[in-house]
């Protein structure tokens, strides 16, 4: 971690409002760069790193020769090796072909930014979400900005992978009302294989997120020929029914390709091209599968 | 039964069914799209026949004998299916020719106007021999238009006479309408009575008393037209007891019987059924546009007004929600065949043979409390059924809208025609009080024609006396007063170099060519009401508008209680806030490029200077995306033209008034504005109303709504217009109903006036594919992730596409 980062700073790479789908109500999500792990069919691929970093939109090019003009380290068009990401490129593109995703924040930038829709958040119970990447990562900041939101009735949620030390978990959690918590695999091998980390640490944090009597959604990313096998997803049904109490619920985000062209952006190879969405009778089954096994399950944040 | 804040609203009203239940309903909708639009030519010939017979005459006196004239001799027509009798037009969606106000430019328009680009009208050979033979000639120089060219000065006519810069072209080549007449007070008295008032104060009159002869002939007139209303509803009725003579169909027949018995009572009478109502306030609405073919005449609050007959009906056992339904939709489709006839360059402004006859749902009681009852709701599921563009329906939202109302709003918006219009109480309210209404009459306000707040009855205000735009402000600061696009002529006056101007300096520019603008409207509105005053008095009108018989004066000399306007409509607000950002940005705080260059660039269209364009286009912090450096110049700027406008006084001796709402004036008003320093380009549209400019908002409805709560809503008494869209996916199912409803409910709280959603179709993300550049804003959205639809590469889109279809 940069040693910049701290209670005071944090880094982001995107901040979205009217966000509807993660956490009650209309929402502001600020997406934390930097996660430990790297699923294959990451949608936010800039995510992953918590160092700033340069994407390169080729069909916005307009040919003008500005970025190569100004990189400092003769990194032409973008030479990923010498690129040293300073995003001057970018501050000169006039077709925003160039970006730098990344920027520092600190804890009153976020509150100014929360602020904004408060009007939008009392009509409609909503708040803010931090997202990823993996916010827990940055454990200070979050757990900073998510308290000075709690002074200021701000209703908070979080997205986690759930991969950190349970002391850095815990600090964050604490000043969090809502949780959104992904299992991605549950058989150990399969997650490394699909996400470079196995879940052990995962499922313990699961236990003890579901413990803490906040109310928690698991959500099972749900991807063709990665991790929808009738058997993984009743063995998630299993592992969420044993930790279940009234706040746990359960919710299926069916797979989508939106974050293809960002892997091009970063000149990273996607490796599901042409996987398709899961089919809706798929996921129909799965929930009833969660259902049999007495878990409450959840669409879009309503109880099916 | 559901009781919601006191009042009964049937629980069954809550959840509509998706299409009119009733076949009528349907027949009718399957025929409405085959009428073609013609051009009625009865009232020209019947008006000119009695202008004829009556030269030396008064204004008032000669009018009221045409309308007398028309009543008397204009064809009756009964369709199938139809509850109620009586039409505007000839025929169904005819456009009727109002000599007076259009001969001048039909003459000249007549032979194309079946083949124009935009409204356009069917007219026979043997109709144009007749309207160019025994009509045409007789108006030459006797029409508005005619005398406003001839008095108009010269600097006046080079900024406003065909120059698309300020038009005020709207009441120079039409009746003027816009108004909300009395109809509570219509209704509940019955057309004898308002006659019987009429005579009581002419009796009090001599002729021998200089100061009464103008009142006698307002009294004499209005008498006339309204026993000629009467004669006309008669006649419909008899019209009908012949069709039912000849028709076998029984139940046909006793339709047709009950149609001529309710027009033979409310013929002089107050109704005594809920149906009757109705069917009186069309026989108005039809008293009216007989007058002369306008815009914006609308009916107002009939939720409230209409709801004591509903009530006793439904107490009385004469009716269920099923026939009310049946009934309201039956109206709204011979509603929807009104329209308004308008010349090729007016229907640039007002696109889509709009007649913008405007009814509202909910809002407040005169003691502010909530006022929803059953009709808020049916009104609302008959708009559902029936799928026109017309008639407006409006809804005001307060803190006590009951949510139930809410959603229902929110039903119809998702069906994807703009409707409801969502009003706020409380802006609308200040703005009455600021017009000098009372309390109890701010309460009471309804909406007129599109978005403009009346208080019904009283108040008398031109809602668009004409446009003005923004855009051509800047543009004239940066050419020193010339129109590029006018063959670079001098229209306006100099305001200095730009090049040499400091920031500050360029911002007091435009205010200059503001006030210059102001000045010249009010001069050419001036002498377009005097002689709306001189040449076509409204008897008839006037007998619906609280004042005009105390005063013994129409309501063109000013006789209503509130005279207000007429109002001028600014466009264009956005482009000149996102070209001053673009100017402060690039030349003044990053200094990348010289004004020179940016003059240069909007003379030139940015020929050959590509790089700037993309800059300019990619990277100008716009108005929009809550950015109050930005948002604070369209508060600065809205103001300071309202401030200026209200500088000068009409012809009746009030105020003008100010609006910034466009209904299509963007368009025209964009043919005309030289590219801009943002990087929109010369010719195009111009931003609608106080919305952001298509494309350049990043930061979705919530942003959208923080910037457009920078003006001061309440100062612009005509009313502002938001245009928003929504995509499918965060309107989808019940949340989405849910969603909307606190949308609005934050928009009100902002103290924005008016919102209108635009609920993205598959057809629209079909549109961005293909022209990702009109649709740069246009944001997909699923759980954690979001993109710029146009951003996405085609498989992608088409998988966004297809989520569209599933969830619709």
């Amino acid at each position: 971690m940069s040693e910049s980062l701290g209670k005071d700073k944090g880094i982001i790479y995107n901040i979205q409002r009217f966000s509807i789908h993660d956490g009650n109500g209309i929402r502001t999500i600020f997406f934390m760069k930097g996660c430990p792990l790297k699923c294959v069919w990451c949608c936010n691929p800039e995510s992953q790193s918590i160092e700033q970093e340069v994407l390169f939109l080729r069909d916005k090019c307009i040919g003008c020769f500005n970025c190569i003009k100004s990189c400092p380290y003769d990194a032409m068009e973008i030479d990923r090796e010498k690129c040293k990401k300073c995003g001057a490129c970018a501050s000169v593109c006039p077709a925003n072909a160039k970006r730098l995703s990344g920027r520092y924040i600190t804890v009153e930038e976020v509150i100014r930014e929360a602020e904004k829709d408060r009007v939008f958040y009392d009509n409609s119970e909503g708040g803010v979400t931090f997202s990823g990447g993996e916010p827990t990562l940055q454990h200070e900041f979050v757990s900073a900005a998510a308290k000075r939101c709690g002074y200021l009735d701000i209703h908070t949620a979080i997205e986690t992978c759930g991969y950190n030390t349970w002391e850095h978990m815990d600090q964050v959690l604490t000043h969090i009302d809502e949780i959104f918590f992904d299992l991605k695999h549950m058989n150990p091998e399969k997650h490394k294989a699909l996400t470079g980390v196995t879940n052990e640490l995962i499922l313990d944090n699961a236990r003890k997120a579901a413990a803490l009597g906040k109310k928690i959604t698991f959500r099972l990313p749900l991807v063709p020929d990665c991790n929808d096998e009738e058997e993984n997803v009743i063995a998630t049904a299993e592992f969420v029914r044993s930790i279940t109490n009234d706040h746990v619920f359960i919710e299926i985000l069916p797979y989508h390709r939106l974050g293809e062209m960002k892997f091009e952006w970063l000149d990273r190879v996607y490796e599901l091209s042409g996987t398709q969405a899961p089919p809706e009778e798929q996921v129909a089954r799965y929930n009833d599968i969660f259902k049999s096994k007495g878990c409450s399950v959840v669409k879009n944040g309503a109880l099916l | 039964m559901a009781i919601i804040n006191g009042k009964d609203v049937h629980e069954a009203l809550l959840n509509p069914t998706h299409d009119s239940p009733f076949p009528r309903t349907q027949r009718m909708m399957d025929k409405y799209f085959d009428y073609v639009p013609e051009l009625d030519i009865e009232r020209a010939v019947l008006w000119t026949e009695s202008y004829k017979q009556t030269e030396g005459q008064t204004a008032m006196i000669r009018r009221a004998k045409a309308y007398k004239h028309y009543a008397e001799n204009r064809s009756i027509l009964i369709k199938d299916d139809e509850l109620f009798l009586g039409k505007c037009a000839d025929a169904p969606r005819a456009g009727t020719v109002s000599p007076e106000y259009v001969s001048t430019w039909l003459r000249e328009e007549v032979d194309g106007i079946a083949t124009r680009e935009r409204d356009t009208y069917q007219i026979s050979e043997e109709k144009k021999r007749i309207l160019k033979e025994e009509v045409f000639p007789y108006w030459e120089n006797k029409t508005i238009y005619d005398g406003w060219v001839a008095q108009i000065p010269d600097e006046t006519k080079t900024l406003m006479l065909k120059t698309g810069i300020i038009d005020a072209e709207v009441k120079i080549v039409s009746a003027p309408g816009e108004l909300a007449p009395n109809m509570e007070m219509i209704i509940n008295r019955g057309l004898k009575s308002v006659k019987e008032e009429a005579q009581a104060h002419l009796d009090k009159l001599d002729r021998s008393n200089p100061d009464d002869c103008e009142k006698m002939d307002f009294y004499e007139g209005s008498i006339m037209t309204l026993e000629a209303l009467s004669t006309y509803i008669l006649r419909c009725a008899a019209e009908a007891r012949k069709l039912a003579e000849k028709t076998t169909d029984k139940a046909r027949k006793a339709e047709l019987i009950q149609m001529a018995e309710n027009a033979e009572w409310v013929s002089e009478n107050e109704p005594a059924t809920f149906h009757q109502a109705l069917q009186l306030m069309w026989f108005i609405h039809i008293g009216i546009q007989m007058e002369g073919n306008a815009p914006g005449v609308s009916p107002g609050r009939v939720d409230q007004f209409l709801y004591k007959y509903y009530k006793a009906d439904y107490e009385a056992g004469r009716i269920d929600d099923d026939r009310a339904l049946e009934l309201i939709e039956n109206m709204y489709m011979l509603m929807g065949e009104n329209t308004w006839l308008t010349s090729e360059n007016t229907s640039m402004y007002f696109t889509g043979y709009q007649c913008f006859l405007n009814m509202c749902v909910g809002g407040v009681d005169k003691h502010g409390k909530d006022a929803t009852n059953s009709l808020s709701f049916l009104f609302l599921t008959a708009k559902m059924h029936c799928r026109l563009h017309s008639p407006n329906i409006s809804a005001r939202v307060h803190k006590g809208t009951p949510q139930d109302l809410m959603l229902h709003y929110a039903k119809l918006i998702k069906y994807g025609m703009g409707y409801p219009a969502l009003h706020t109480d409380d802006v609308g309210i200040r703005a009455m009080l600021s017009l000098g209404a009372t309390m109890e009459e701010a309460y009471n306000y309804q909406l007129v024609g599109c978005v403009e707040p009346f208080v019904p009855g009283v108040m008398t205000k031109w809602s668009d006396g004409g446009h003005y735009n923004f855009g051509s402000a800047l543009e004239f600061v940066l050419t020193n007063g010339v129109s590029v696009m006018n063959d670079n002529r001098q229209v306006s006056i100099q305001t200095g170099d730009p090049c040499k101007m400091t920031f500050d300096e360029i911002k007091e520019a435009v205010k200059r060519q503001l006030d210059y603008f102001v000045y010249h409207m009010s001069v050419g509105a001036t002498i377009c009401e005097r002689l709306h005053s001189q040449l076509a008095p409204q008897p008839f009108l006037s007998a619906l508008i609280t004042g005009c018989y105390d005063s013994g004066k129409d309501i063109t000399h000013g006789g209503a209680k509130y005279h207000c306007g007429p109002a001028f409509i600014g466009t264009g607000l956005v482009d000149l806030c996102n070209s001053l950002s673009a100017i402060k940005k690039f030349v003044f705080d990053e200094k990348v490029v010289t004004m020179e260059e940016v003059v240069r660039a909007c003379k030139n269209n940015f020929e050959g200077q590509e790089e700037l364009l993309k800059l300019v286009q990619t990277k100008t912090p716009c108005y929009g995306n809550d950015i109050p450096e930005v948002d604070d110049w369209a508060e600065e700027f809205s103001d300071y033209a309202k401030d200026q406008i209200l500088k000068y006084k009409s012809f009746n001796g009030e105020p003008f008034c100010n609006g910034l709402y466009p209904v299509t004036a963007h368009v025209p008003h964009g043919l005309v504005v030289s590219a801009l320093p943002y990087g929109r380009l010369a010719g195009t549209p111009l931003s609608d109303g106080i919305s952001p400019k298509g494309g350049t908002d990043h930061e979705g409805p919530t942003a959208v709504l923080k910037s457009v709560s920078h003006v001061n809503h309440e100062n612009h008494t005509s009313g502002t217009l938001l245009n928003m869209r929504l995509d499918p996916v965060s309107v989808e199912g019940e949340l989405g109903l849910k969603r909307i409803t606190q949308i609005v409910r934050a928009a009100a709280d902002l103290n924005l006036w008016h919102i209108q959603f635009n609920v993205v179709t598959t057809e629209t993300l079909l549109a961005a594919q293909k022209k990702p550049e009109n649709y740069r804003g246009l944001i997909v959205r699923v759980a954690g992730y979001s993109a710029y639809f146009g951003e996405l590469n085609k498989a992608v889109q088409d998988d966004v596409i297809a989520r569209t279809i599933h969830t619709a």
